[in-house]
Order: C-alpha cells, then structure tokens, then sequence
C-alpha cells in the first residue's frame, strides 16, 4: 500500500506577470531597509481570482476579476532586532512610509542575540510553479463557473420530490496564485501556481426536520479538475456531489444513537471524509513556533517529545506535497500543495510520526535556527501578513502490514457494535485536545455494516494519547479533506487525510456524542 | 492615497458603462505587539486596502473586489464583469444619505498610539510582568500577549450618495499556558489600567483545584451553564441568523415566525448597526442603507427578520431594508470579495435580575469558549464542541478549573436562550455587543 517518498523534479516553471515591475519595487524596498539593518527580505503575493456563489438566499454571484494583493517585510539588524510590517502597496511612496515607520517600531527594541534564520537551501533556483492553461485572467471564465453551479443545482432538484425540499449552496473559485521573494543577500525567487476549489452544501427540509451535508474539492491546477470535456461536472465529482445530496436527503430520517448503542460501542471507523483530527490534534502541536510558545501537548519547547509514544507502532504522519495513492509525491494533489513556502523554502516531505514516535517537527527558517535544523518549507503568510509556520498537506501514511487491509468489510468484522464516520464541516484545536464535527454515521453491528443512519456528531480527541487507540486500516492513502487553517489570525488552504478508512477502539482519549432528532 | 478620492474616481471611470455603480473604500493600519511566550515581535501594517465594487446595468447585478489601489485596474475589472452579470430584483443601490468625516468609534489619542507606539508596548510590557507577579491557583508556565492599535477609514459611495467614516481599535488578549485565555476589544482608550490588568484578572480566577466531568457531576449530564458574554455573541451571529435573516426565509429554510416564542419572557435582544463605540456601528451597512436599531426579540418574542436591500426587494417593499447587508468573509474570503449577506450589527441584550457572582445556586459550570461554533448545524442549531477555559462553580464561585480537553458541551443554540436559568445584572462589552452572562441547561461531560 505504501512507497518510500522519492520526490520528483518540478515542472518547468513560468515566469509570473509583471515580473520586472514588481522585482524593482522589492528591490527598492530592500534597498531602503538595508540602509539600515543588516538583512531583510520580502515576499509580494498576489491572487487573481474567478469566483461564483450560489448564497444561501438563491441568489447567484458571479465575480470574473478580483485581485488581491500584498507586501510582507521583515527587517532584522545586526543585533537581532527583527519586526514584520505588510504594506498594501508597492507603490514606492507607500513603501518608503513604511519601511520608514517600520524602522523607527525597530528601534525601539532591545538587542536579541537568540534571533536568528536559517539559511534558504538551493539559493541559485529562480522559478517554481506551473502554468495557468488556460490563464482565467485572458479567457471569459463565467461559464465555466456558472457550470459548476448549473451542476450543484440539478443533482439537488433531481433529491428534491415528494414533500423533501434540497436547496444548494455553492461557493467555487478558479485562482492564479503569484509570489516573489527576495532578500538582501540576492535571493530571487518565484512562483506561480493556479488553484481550483469548489464547496457544496446541501439544506435538506421535510417537514419539520432539517438537515445539512457539505462536501469540498480543491487542486493545484486548472478548472479541469472540476469539469469534464463536455463542460459539465467531471463524472466523480458529480458522483461525490450525489452522495453528499442523498446523504442531506437520509439525514430526515436519520436517528439518534440510543445511550445504550453508545455505552456499548467498541470501535468508530473514520471515513478519509473525517480526518480533520490528523490536521488539528496532531499537526499543530508539531509546529516548531507552538512548540516553542509552550503550545503543544506533544512537544516540549526544546522541541523533545513529551510523549512517547504518541501512538501506536503503525503510526506515521506526513506533511508535505499531495501524495498518490501509494503514499508518493504528487505535485498536482493536495489542497495545499506548493513549490515553494513564502520565505523561498522549497517544500519537502517532513515526516513527523514514525512508527508511532515524534521524530521531526514543521519549520519556518526562524524557528530552523532556533532548533538547529533545516527548514522544511512550512512558513506561510497571508497576503502580506507575518510568515509564520504552517501545514500543508498533512497525512496519516501507516506502515504496510496486517493492521491495513483492503476495504471496510474486512476492517469492520471484528466490531460488534460500532459507527462508521463521513464527513466533516470544520474543527479547532485547543492545547490539550481537539474536536470536529462528523456530517454522518452508519452502524455497524455483528461485524457488519447496516444502512441505519445516525445524526451528525462531533469527535473530540485527546492530542497526548488518542493516536494509541488506532487499530487498523482500510483503502488507499489519498490527501481527500480539503480545508482553510485559522492560526494567528491568518488563513491558508491546506489539506489533511490518509487511509480510505482509519479504525479506533473506544478509549478515555476519544469520546464522540451525537445529535439528538 | 484617500479612500475617499479613490472611490469617486473608480465611480466616475466605470459610471458611462452601468446603470448604478457602488463603490466600498476601507484603508487601514494597525501597530502591534505580539510575545508568543518570548521577545516583543513588532508588527505593523501600512497602507491596507479593500475595495469592493457592484455594478448594475440593466437589471443586471455584478461585482468586483481588489486589495490594490489602482483606480484603472479596479475600474477595469468591473466594467469586465458586467458581460457575466445575472439578474437582480435591485433597481438600484441605495441612496446614501450624505454623510462626511464620521467618528462614532474613533478616538483620536488611538490613532496617535499607530504613528508612536511607545505607549501601546509600555502596555504590553506590564501586562506581562503583571501576569508573571499574579499569584493564582496555576502557576503560570507561559504567557503570549497580543496587543495592537488599529485605525480605518471607510467610505461607501453610490452615484447618488456617499458616506464616509473612521475608526480605530483597541485589541488584547493574553493566554497563559495555552489553555486559558482574557480578552478585550476598544473603540477608545479605555480607563488607565483597563487592559494591563486583563492578565493579572486572569491569572488570579483560576481555582487551584483541577476537575473533570466523571469528578464534578459523576457522568454526563444536563447541567446549569453560565455563558460568557462572548460565547452568547458568538451563538447569535452565527446560528440565530439563519434562523432570523429575510434572505433565508425567502429562500425556503426553517425560520423564526413573528410572533414565535424563541427565548424566555425576560429577554429582550436588539440589533443596533449605528451604535457608538462598537466595532459593529457606522452610519450605514455595507449597502449604504442607513443603521437603526430595532428589536429582534422582545420579551421572549421573535419580532421581525433582519434584511439586506436584496431580501426586501424580493419580498416586494424596499423599505423592509433593515440595514443588515453587511459583507461577512466567509472562511477564507476576504471582507472585500465577500458578498452581502444579511447579518448583524452592533448587538445588545436586555440585563436580567441575578449578580454575576451567585447567579446559579449550587453546582454549575461557566463557559468563556466552546470550540467549533462554526462547524455546528446551521440548519438544526445543533452544537457540540469541547470547552475552553471554563471553571466549575459552586453557588456562582469558581471553585475548580476545568480540565483541558476534557469537556464538552452538547446542546441547541435555538433553544438555548427558552431553557435560561438565570441572567445576570451585569453585561459586558464584547467590542461589537453588549450582552449579559446567561445561565442555560445544557448536557456537558
């Protein structure tokens, strides 16, 4: 079932729009601050974006050009004074405010000789990324996009009969993603990637029950991912899209679990649909800057585990680019798939969990130099904001073995009473534990899946020991949940996932409760 | 650049092409601190820009939104837009009545603090070291502080009209050891000692004693929960409005009926758009209708839905406008690039009888943060989501903290404020509402 990673060679690259015009304003930016401080870098993002909502009052939005974007700056002097400032412009008399603001915010600070980064490997590497082809910035992309919503709201009308009403909602967006960095030292790097991402949502009524299933897909690439050659939906997106619906359709009927079923259960079996957990319980306690705030459960702020193991011996996560079934890089998989992170680190594999120990940590370059390690290409900004570490593509890649078999038949037999978990609209993260919802559950009994629906839940987990309940495996590793990370008042797209089907036995660490009708 | 000049200018180069044109100006900046448990991290923005752009041309509807301030490039890329516009039942945008140079929540000794923020990291400064001397039942193993000065200009402008507006902010929160939290939010310099004592408040509440579920209360069970202030907020923005907004009822979804009983006879709640001193109050809603209070629950009575301009014209009498069409960023989507939505403004909630300090006899739990609001139902209000922060208390005194990651709250936002126990005298300004602590029955373990 799995692959040793191997990385693959990138793509040639293009160069993105405006490039001179934008390496000067960097350039002059630089120039000013290094009048000043010993080192400085920038980062320009910027995002064209075709957009289309279908809003929950019925009403259609279709957006063909919006831009977005920013300058991040970060100053650092020779005693190790550092300070970020993001300027909405790169319009030289902005910038020089800004810088010169910034300066003076500088010196206000004592010496800290404990700052540092890490010096950004393969320095002579120009261009990273792939082309938008088509480009949504020279074609007319509103039907495309008017596609997806035509697509949504026929598979709804098809549920939507006999006294059950489905009304969709649909948020979609093709984006060209571009990014400069450059520093002091002659650092010049690029990147240039498209993204397309499409939410339904659909609001199921009868009567006076109510439900609501979501579903998300989001690539690295072009608005191929989405549709077919026909112009309609592509054949499995649909198929996803319909189950979702039918899925809002059985949630009016869907029951609760009784508190005897619950007190008896003795396994819950995740669908890949529901492993935000792997995001929130077990990423972020693995960035190097919450380790070291004192943030992490799992990890001590000099970066040892503070527990171990953390989870069973066929446990192993990584976060990294997209991965194919096998386990191995893919570069057009994963939500949060990039080339390069926004310091001008290019993003590798960074294994975190092996065999059910910690053994590597997420990096930006200052927390690199804190720690003695390499970057590992996970700092991020938002447009212009501080670049902080973040995840990208985080994944439960298990160990081959007997535990991983080939479908949920096989993992379930065992189970006498169990629930079978799809879907998930969100989580958060706390130091201690987690929880995310669940959209819907099947019962399995007797070491069989039934087709009794249960009401939507919600799976809390305990970060330091939930790991050491997983049992086993089922179905190919695929980076499915597709998601936006809040940290520090920032947003990023990322992706989270593993196995078709992750088992768990009932332990102190998880503990799932469910909706009442 | 002025938002204000920007805005006209981007008005007069796309208005030979549209029937009507809107045009949403924000210009920020903001200067801060930040420790994460380690040396000030300065932080500073300059020169931030949002500009959002609806077009209407023959009854048509479109849009268009930029972070950069280049008038061609903003004007360009609506008039682009207007070849896929869809149509609208809006004749028109709103005529905004004139409005210049408002500063109902601005204060100008903030705004200096952006240009020297000398004060704000001498605040920052003792709120840590106040939180290192606090003597409470934890010891505290590590403190990050946030602390930053914002200040905004705003202008909205349609071809009949413009309304132009500033702001500035006050944010802090300090947590300490990662799982337990204070925060506040200003529109003016609040009272000297205000936000450095936030950390030395939270430091000095927390009870010694630690408690899980299976020790407080035996197993899960239905239970007396005093809400924050914040969490109240948070259920009403984002679940009571689904159940509340014109555009979801026109859109077939379950909705309160006037005249329905949504919350016990002692609540009454209000919607206020234009109030002073709130992070949610400006002369008009992001459509330019002009903000008004109005009541939403009166005496445990739901009243009558909020409305953005699309939703009354829909329902066939413009002046069902409420001024609640306000762009809310949905996830990852920029304030600019969001739609309008029909949403809340500035929110307030009638105090009750009961002091804060004994508010619930016996035994019971109070809940600051629940996790994963945003992931609750929307179509049932169903929530469940791990508590953080809460304290366990006896007779209305913190008598234990409870556990990290080891509670949970289960229950119904539309039935949260029907089951109340109790509400207290007291009420707290969260920054954009002013609402009273709540005491319900919810199930928690």
């Amino acid at each position: 079932m799995h692959n040793a990673p191997a990385m693959l060679e990138p793509p040639a690259s293009p160069v993105p729009r405006d490039d001179d015009t934008i390496r000067a304003a960097l350039a002059a930016a630089l120039d000013r601050a290094h009048a000043h401080v010993r080192y400085a870098d920038a980062l320009y993002e910027r995002v064209f974006k075709v957009e289309v909502n279908l809003l929950e009052s019925g009403e259609v939005l279709l957006k063909p050009g919006s831009l977005q974007g920013a300058l991040q700056l970060r100053l650092v002097d020779a005693e190790g004074r550092q300070l970020s400032a993001k300027s909405g412009t790169v319009d030289p008399s902005g910038i020089v405010s800004v810088v010169d603001r910034a300066l003076a915010m500088l010196a206000l600070e004592p010496p800290d000789p404990t700052f540092g980064l890490a010096a950004v490997p393969n320095r002579e590497r120009e261009r990273y990324g792939v082309a938008a082809d088509p480009d949504p910035r020279d074609i007319d992309a509103a039907p495309l996009m008017s596609a997806l919503v035509d697509g949504v709201r026929a598979i709804a009308a098809e549920a939507s009969r006999e006294g059950t009403i489905v009304l969709p909602e649909v948020w979609a967006w093709w984006q060209v993603e571009e990014k400069w960095i450059a520093d002091t030292e002659g650092l010049r790097k690029t990147q240039t990637m498209p993204v397309v991402f499409l939410q339904a949502t659909f609001r199921g009524r009868r009567g006076e029950r109510a439900s609501r299933t979501r579903v998300r897909f989001g690539f690295p690439g072009n608005i191929g991912s989405l549709l077919g050659s026909d112009g309609a939906l592509a054949p499995h997106i649909a198929e996803e899209l319909r189950d979702e619906c039918r899925a809002a359709v059985g949630l009016l009927s869907a029951r609760a679990l009784r508190p005897e079923e619950l007190s008896s259960i003795t396994h819950y079996v995740l669908h890949k649909s529901a492993l935000v957990f792997i995001h929130e319980g077990l990423g972020h306690p693995i960035e190097a800057d919450i380790a070291k705030s004192g943030g992490s459960a799992i990890v001590k702020p000099d970066g040892s585990p503070a527990v171990d193991p953390l989870g069973s011996a066929v446990v192993r996560i990584v976060d990294g680019p997209g991965i194919n079934p096998l386990g191995d890089d893919l570069w057009t998989g994963g939500f949060g798939t990039e080339y390069i992170d926004d310091e001008g680190v290019e993003v590798k594999p960074t294994v975190l969990v092996d065999g059910g120990r910690i053994v590597g940590m997420m990096h930006n370059r200052e927390t690199a130099h804190t720690y003695g390690k390499k970057p590992t290409g996970n700092g991020f900004s938002e447009l212009g904001d501080r670049r902080i570490v973040r995840m990208r593509n985080t994944v439960l890649v298990p160990e081959p073995g007997p535990c991983w078999v080939d479908d949920l038949g096989a993992l379930v037999r065992n189970i006498p009473l169990g629930v079978v978990l799809y879907g998930s609209v969100g989580g958060a993260v706390g130091r201690e534990g987690m929880a995310s919802s669940t959209q819907y559950g099947y019962l399995v009994r007797d070491g069989r899946l039934t087709d009794e629906m249960i009401m939507p839940g919600n799976f809390a987990a305990r970060t330091a020991d939930c790991l050491r309940a997983v049992e086993g495996y089922a179905g190919a590793v695929d980076a499915h949940g597709v998601g936006f990370c809040g940290k520090s008042g920032q947003t990023r797209r990322v992706s989270e996932g593993g196995p078709t089907y992750v088992k768990m036995a009932v332990s102190p660490a998880v503990r799932l409760s469910f909706e009442e009708v | 650049m002025d938002a204000m000049f920007l805005a006209a200018a981007i008005r007069d180069r796309v208005s030979a092409f549209v029937d009507d044109v809107e045009v949403m100006v924000e210009r920020a900046d903001r200067a801060g601190y930040t420790s994460e448990n380690g040396p000030w991290i300065p932080v500073l923005e300059g020169e931030v820009w949002r500009i959002a752009m609806r077009g209407l041309s023959g009854g048509r509807l479109t849009a268009a939104s930029s972070t950069v301030p280049d008038v061609q490039a903003c004007a360009d890329s609506l008039v682009r837009a207007l070849g896929c516009a869809l149509p609208t039942p809006l004749k028109a945008f709103a005529e905004v009545i004139a409005v210049r140079d408002d500063r109902r929540a601005y204060d100008p000794a903030l705004a200096a603090l952006i240009e020297d923020p000398r004060p704000i990291r001498a605040m920052a400064e003792t709120m840590r070291s106040r939180g290192r001397e606090a003597k409470g039942g934890l010891a505290v193993e590590s403190l990050d502080v946030v602390l930053s000065v914002s200040r905004q200009q705003r202008v909205l402008l349609t071809k009949a009209g413009a309304a132009e507006s500033w702001s500035t902010g006050l944010s802090a929160s300090v947590q300490m050891n990662g799982d337990w939290w204070e925060e506040g939010a200003w529109t003016s310099l609040p009272p000297p000692g205000t936000v450095e004592g936030l950390i030395a408040n939270l430091v000095t509440r927390l009870p010694a004693r630690e408690l899980g579920p299976a020790e407080w209360m035996g197993k899960e069970r239905e239970t007396p929960v005093v809400l924050d202030p914040g969490l109240l907020e948070s259920f009403l923005r984002k679940l009571w409005i689904e159940r509340v907004g014109r555009d979801r009822a026109l859109a077939g979804n379950k909705v309160f009926a006037s005249g329905e009983r949504v919350a016990d006879s002692s609540v009454t709640v209000w919607d206020d758009p234009g109030a002073r001193g709130s992070f949610a109050g400006a002369p008009t809603d992001d459509e330019g209708v002009t903000t008004k209070r109005k009541t939403i629950v009166e005496n445990g009575i739901f009243t009558s839905p909020l409305s953005d301009r699309r939703s009354a014209a829909v329902a066939g009498d413009s002046a069902l406008a409420t001024g609640n069409g306000f762009r809310v960023p949905f996830i990852a989507e920029d304030r600019a690039e969001a739609p309008v939505r029909v949403a809340m403004g500035h929110l307030e909630m009638s105090a009750g009888d009961n002091a804060l300090s004994s508010m619930v006899k016996g035994k019971a739990i109070w809940v600051p943060v629940m996790l994963g609001i945003h992931s609750a139902n929307k179509a049932t209000g169903a929530f469940n989501g791990p508590v953080v922060g809460g304290l366990a208390l006896e007779d209305g005194q913190p008598v234990g903290r409870l556990r990290p990651g080891g509670w949970s709250l289960v229950g119904n936002a539309f039935q949260v404020l029907t089951g109340l126990v109790a509400v207290s005298r007291e009420r707290k300004h969260t920054g954009s509402a002013e609402l009273p602590w709540v005491a319900s029955v919810l199930r928690a373990g």
